[in-house]
């Protein structure tokens, strides 16, 4: 069987299979949480407006905050019951953010829904509508609003859609239980966004280290027009849209460019189910499936309500089984780490892993040996060694000129560097963008 | 609850310089083991004098400059060890010794350390030492004790010979393969670097790049030139130190590419300066140009950024 | 300002603080090639101060003649003229060190150590202050010889000033006194001798005391 990939990239942890085993195996189960507190900033872009206050008594699936202008997307209340408050409170990083606080009544009690219909038979002008009434953005970690993504600018044009399905992030497994457990919803989710933006070719890219999942999707995507599916080879970061792009089509998103350019939009499987609720049910994205795994007595695959706080998500797995040293959303090589246990659980979290003192520990950085092991990982053919050297010297114009801005921030550079060598890209990125060099 | 903050990633390669420097060791093994057996307690002596001199160099000046002591990371091990590999086992002891200084103090150090020689420290010891002390440097003698089959009569006493790159015809391919040849401890057996190149290739602590070209180059050239060139690659320190030498990190090129231009680069110069020059070999020379060359190599060649169109460098 | 110096200061100031090749790093030429052993250190020291300490005096005294435009060339001819003396005095009363020098007598010309003077102090001051200037240039650069010879001699070749000291068993390190060994003892001499100056500068300025 021909595996797709591209060039460069690494296969972390590759001694405990990417930190899946504990989890892969695990069917979901569902998290009713006590308490919700949902942040209103959860998409990429301006924060939604909350529209509630203290003391409304809101029912499950109800928008609670606004859209902010004509790329933002609504909040929906994740669980029926009482607003016990509307306050900021510190997230993942920076400001803090606004949150509305909901008591859970446990009744479920749903808003009125509108339906589409079939995924097959839904008017195709009305899809996008309902993909940001539902307040759909992109589940795999950038959470970007994923009705602006399907809006085409004028003079842009998109031949084929690709379902990312390569969870080639450690310990993750949410993407891939999704797909093992309702492979008809993700391909759904495809036919719709396929019908909504008229496009032709729609392929599931799935990572040859979840055969089961790829077995069940290619099943369920039988007969479906235009649906094909493609194995990826296990290695990190096929996920990364551009990888991605080069693995599946043979295409390279230009320097500087966007998918669309490359005539291509790249949409995560669990974005995909979350388009199926929509368009068949009406159903805004209130849960997501998240993988709890780590130090947690019961690793598990938890359906989780948004905006459930991280305490009641390790409580839910049995509790740790020592004090942890470090959580973190996402997988190892670039989620993003907790602040404390009162964080909650956004649209973009597929990952909680929770980790012990001693691995939480920071390895010493040592010189630079020149092995080259970090120009060989590069996905995007850089030259990470040269570019920290223009970065510790200041030199951010010429790292500009060295395609610095092409970084995609996987980290490969930093997981393979026997130095332990933190590559400051991210600051880099940020100053040249900030100084516009 | 008290949890740390840090950007991804969160759990790195269990790959450092240590396991590297290490599995530099483990590749080395063979050869020391057949260099002992093959010139007796003489060459542990080298070795031991040349290893323990270089940790210690390096253990005092880290002190000495205030600086946070790295011996840990065995880099000054591997240089000590391939620096006694490169001395004959008759050398006075105080050669291995004074040459582990050089490495250590003159050529790695007041560069700064490891990571910042531009030349491998190893090997312009050896340069330094071959032109201050031509005689000690070069007592090549008869291997104390034979493997296999053999002509070649091994002598307990201290016997000079003349090296294979000297009179080629003295000894049989099988001889220069095993080892059953008058050179330094590290380089008369092939075979074990052989074992320990395959060794370093599989756990991936080197590329192909180097010693393939750079052994395929002079073998090349010498048939050029009209001299055989099975003899050519199993005579002298090449396969030595295509193998452990020219792919030392710090001092060659970053890409596969840079690597290519390396190894022929190393492979023309040895060729030339054994057939036309005044010294017998001229692997240590070869390197060394070839390491000067190294930022040139780098700045010349580059790869293609996904997403752009080719570059005219 | 420099006429303000005293001769004293001016000749201190050659010597130490703008040592030619210790401070200033000029004449690396001649330094390298003469400082095989102490003796041809010392030699092509001697020889240099002279053409300095004459090619001052002179384009000091010129100084208000010379135009501008020309003043290279005619610094030039100046200096060439000592050298061309001390060339013949050496090979007259020293031929060996004649034979050892060869062509690097010649090359004083060129010594950058001369022409730099000629150009940054003759040209701009006194004939006393210059020729102050151009001894204490002399003897800076003829210590500094001498100590690069000896150490280079004393390694390489166990002796100094061709007197045996190390005795025969010592084994010299021959590449002190090749080329390649010029630059690497070049080199550490320069980085010792100024790593001393600075933690010497430093204290003196901590305490208060100008040097």
């Amino acid at each position: 069987m021909s595996r797709l990939s591209f060039k460069g990239g690494i296969h972390p942890l590759k001694e405990i299979h990417e930190g899946k085993e504990a989890t892969k195996a695990k069917p979901i189960r569902a998290l009713v949480p006590e308490e919700v507190c949902i942040p209103v900033d959860m998409h990429l872009g301006a924060p939604s407006i909350p529209c509630v206050k203290k003391g409304d008594l809101v029912k499950m699936g109800q928008v609670i905050a606004e859209p902010a202008g004509p790329r933002g997307i609504p909040v929906h209340a994740s669980v029926s019951g009482e607003v016990t408050a509307v306050v900021p409170k510190q997230q993942l990083h920076g400001k803090p953010s606004t949150c509305i606080c909901i008591r859970n009544d446990k009744q479920d009690t749903w808003v009125e829904r509108h339906q589409l219909g079939s995924v097959e038979t839904a008017p195709a002008d009305k899809i996008v509508t309902a993909i940001r009434n539902a307040g759909i953005c992109g589940m795999g970690g950038a959470c970007f609003p994923t009705h602006a993504k399907m809006a085409l600018p004028e003079g842009k044009t998109v031949d084929t859609i690709i379902l990312n399905g390569s969870e080639c992030e450690t310990f993750i497994t949410a993407d891939h239980r999704l797909m093992l457990e309702q492979p008809e919803r993700v391909v759904d989710g495809l036919r719709a966004s396929m019908r909504a933006m008229g496009v032709l070719k729609g392929v599931i890219a799935i990572e040859e280290n979840k055969l089961d999942a790829y077995e069940a999707i290619k099943k369920a995507a039988a007969g479906r027009e235009g649906v094909s599916v493609a194995l990826l080879k296990t290695k990190y970061p096929q996920g990364g849209e551009k990888q991605l792009i080069q693995a599946v089509t043979g295409r390279e998103v230009p320097s500087g460019g966007l998918p669309m350019d490359a005539h291509v939009v790249v949409l995560n499987v669990a974005t995909a189910a979350a388009i199926t609720d929509a368009v068949t049910e009406g159903k805004p994205l209130i849960d997501r499936v998240t993988t709890v795994t780590g130090i947690v007595n019961e690793p598990s695959n938890l359906l989780v309500r948004i905006g459930t706080p991280v305490s009641e998500v390790t409580a839910a797995c049995g509790g740790t089984t020592e004090e942890p040293g470090k959580m973190f959303f996402g997988g190892s090589m670039t989620g993003l780490a907790l602040p404390d246990d009162t964080v909650s659980v956004t649209k973009a979290n597929n990952c909680l892993v929770v980790v012990n003192k001693k691995d939480a520990v920071l390895q010493e950085t040592s010189a630079c040996i020149r092995c080259s092991r970090c120009i060989a990982a590069c996905p995007i053919m850089l030259n990470p060694q040269r570019l920290n050297v223009l970065c510790e010297a200041g030199d951010l114009a010429q790292a500009k000129k060295e395609n610095m801005m092409d970084c995609i921030l996987c980290h490969s550079c930093h997981y393979v560097c026997p130095a332990r060598i933190k590559f400051p890209f991210k600051e880099a990125k940020e100053k040249i963008a900030a100084r516009r060099i | 609850m008290n949890l740390r903050m840090s950007a991804g990633p969160h759990f790195v390669a269990r790959e450092s310089t240590q396991t590297l420097m290490l599995d530099v060791i483990i590749a080395l093994i063979p050869t020391v083991a057949a260099g002992v057996y093959l010139f007796g307690l003489r060459a542990a002596w080298v070795l031991a004098v040349a290893v323990i001199s270089a940790v210690l160099a390096e253990f005092i000046w880290q002190k000495l400059a205030k600086k946070s002591v790295r011996v840990g990371d065995l880099s000054a091990v591997v240089t000590g060890l391939i620096l006694g590999l490169n001395m004959p086992a008759e050398a006075p002891l105080w050669l291995p010794a004074i040459g582990s200084f050089i490495a250590i103090l003159l050529v790695k150090q007041l560069f700064g350390g490891i990571g910042h020689n531009f030349m491998n420290p190893a090997m312009l010891a050896r340069g330094v030492m071959l032109v201050s002390w031509p005689a000690q440097m070069t007592i090549y003698t008869l291997p104390i004790r034979v493997l296999g089959n053999t002509s070649v009569v091994p002598s307990p006493d201290v016997v000079s010979a003349a090296t294979p790159l000297i009179r080629p015809s003295a000894y049989s391919t099988y001889d220069l393969l095993i080892g059953n040849i008058p050179g330094t401890v590290g380089e008369v057996c092939k075979l074990a670097i052989i074992i320990g190149f395959l060794y370093m290739l599989f756990v991936g602590t080197i590329s192909w790049h180097i010693p393939v070209t750079f052994v395929g180059s002079v073998a090349l050239l010498s048939w050029i030139l009209g001299s055989d060139p099975l003899t050519a690659i199993l005579s002298g320190g090449v396969l030595f130190g295509a193998v452990f030498m020219a792919t030392d990190y710090v001092t060659n090129p970053l890409l596969n590419i840079g690597h290519l231009i390396f190894g022929i680069g190393c492979g023309i110069i040895v060729v030339v300066i054994r057939e036309f020059g005044n010294y017998p070999e001229g692997v240590t020379f070869a390197i060394l140009l070839m390491n000067t060359a190294t930022p040139l190599i780098d700045r010349w060649t580059n790869r293609r950024v996904y997403g752009t169109v080719k570059k005219h460098a | 300002m420099r006429n303000k110096q005293t001769m004293r200061g001016v000749f201190i100031n050659g010597v130490l603080n703008e040592n030619p090749i210790f401070r200033l790093v000029l004449g690396v030429c001649p330094t390298l090639a003469a400082t095989t052993n102490a003796t041809n250190g010392l030699g092509m020291g001697i020889a240099a101060t002279f053409v300095l300490l004459g090619s001052n005096i002179v384009i000091s005294l010129l100084r208000n003649f010379i135009p501008n435009k020309v003043r290279i060339p005619a610094y030039i001819v100046v200096i060439s003229t000592f050298v061309t003396v001390v060339q013949m005095i050496i090979q007259a009363f020293v031929p060996s060190l004649y034979d050892a020098l060869g062509i690097f007598i010649p090359l004083i010309v060129v010594n950058c150590i001369i022409l730099a003077r000629a150009e940054a102090f003759a040209g701009k001051n006194s004939v006393l202050h210059s020729a102050a200037d151009g001894l204490g240039m002399g003897v800076g650069f003829t210590l500094a010889l001498i100590l690069i010879g000896i150490v280079r001699e004393l390694v390489g070749n166990g002796s100094v000033f061709g007197l045996d000291i190390l005795g025969p068993t010592f084994q010299p390190m021959l590449i002190a006194i090749m080329a390649p060994g010029g630059f690497i003892f070049f080199g550490l001499i320069l980085g010792i001798v100024n790593s001393i100056v600075n933690k010497a500068g430093k204290r003196s300025a901590g305490k208060g005391v100008k040097a």
